[in-house]
């Protein structure tokens, strides 16, 4: 089996491990008192931010390893992580008001995760444009190495926001040193579609590297 | 069952869970479209 049939394998059982998703946290995921139906976004949201911050994380150590072993393969990794995160960014992006308009009464606020997270991914899409604009293989990979090093090191530091300033947004509930304050049914859901995100990372990410380093642009 | 008082915003969730499928059912059919030309 082809990486490319592979990566297709992959994004196909990703594909359908999201409608039993969607038909778990629509149907048999209790509502929440308080939120009403809004909560269930959660269920897409955090795992789409989760798959978000592992794709330019890896993004980070890919180019690391790029720039300390000079390896075409990391750059061209780095390459398909971004793309892919950038994709996953959308769905975090969008769902995110969706969220907020019910609960918080505003589709956004200039918080500090808020607006840390969309710096992020604009810098991703400033990556994106970057490899698209050097023709010359050796100073893409390089120039793209050091920006992606940038971005990587923000996924920390947006993780620790809601810690560190006074924000609106909710603080972790599963990825935090504390047991998760959840309950196991919301719980489940919730994990099994950050599996389901994951495994989406995998099989789109496999799929893009087999296409290169070099053609960084959607369409 | 949707307890008393339970406010109804299950619109919003049905809208977000809609355009989180049209991004990643959009870019698989476009990484997909992309693999059949070739590198």
């Amino acid at each position: 089996m082809t990486l490319k049939t592979r990566g297709r394998v992959i994004t196909l059982l990703g594909l359908v491990l999201l409608v039993i998703v969607y038909v778990r946290a629509i149907w048999f995921t209790p509502v929440e008192r308080l939120q009403g139906g809004a909560q269930k976004i959660f269920y897409v949201h955090v795992p789409a931010a989760w798959s978000t911050m592992l794709a330019f994380g890896l993004v980070g150590l890919a180019s690391i390893l790029y720039l300390l072993m000079k390896d075409d393969r990391y750059d061209r990794f780095a390459a398909a992580s971004a793309e892919v995160g950038t994709a996953f960014a959308c769905v975090m992006l969008t769902t995110g008001p969706l969220w907020a308009k019910p609960i918080w009464g505003t589709w956004w606020t200039w918080d500090a995760r808020l607006t840390s997270t969309l710096f992020l991914f604009f810098l991703f899409v400033g990556y994106l444009l970057l490899r698209g604009a050097i023709s010359e293989a050796g100073a893409r990979a390089r120039y793209s190495a050091v920006l992606g090093i940038f971005g990587a090191a923000l996924v920390p530091f947006i993780h620790l926001t809601v810690y560190l300033f006074r924000t609106l947004h909710p603080q972790p509930i599963v990825l935090k040193p504390s047991a998760p304050s959840l309950p196991g049914d919301m719980l489940a859901t919730l994990l099994f579609s950050f599996l389901t995100f994951t495994i989406l990372y995998v099989g789109f990410v496999t799929q893009r590297y087999e296409l290169g380093g070099g053609d960084s642009h959607v369409g | 069952m949707w307890a008393e008082g339970t406010p109804s915003t299950g619109g919003y969730a049905i809208a977000a869970y809609i355009i989180a499928a049209v991004i990643l059912l959009g870019y698989s059919f476009i990484l997909f479209r992309r693999g059949s030309k070739g590198p």
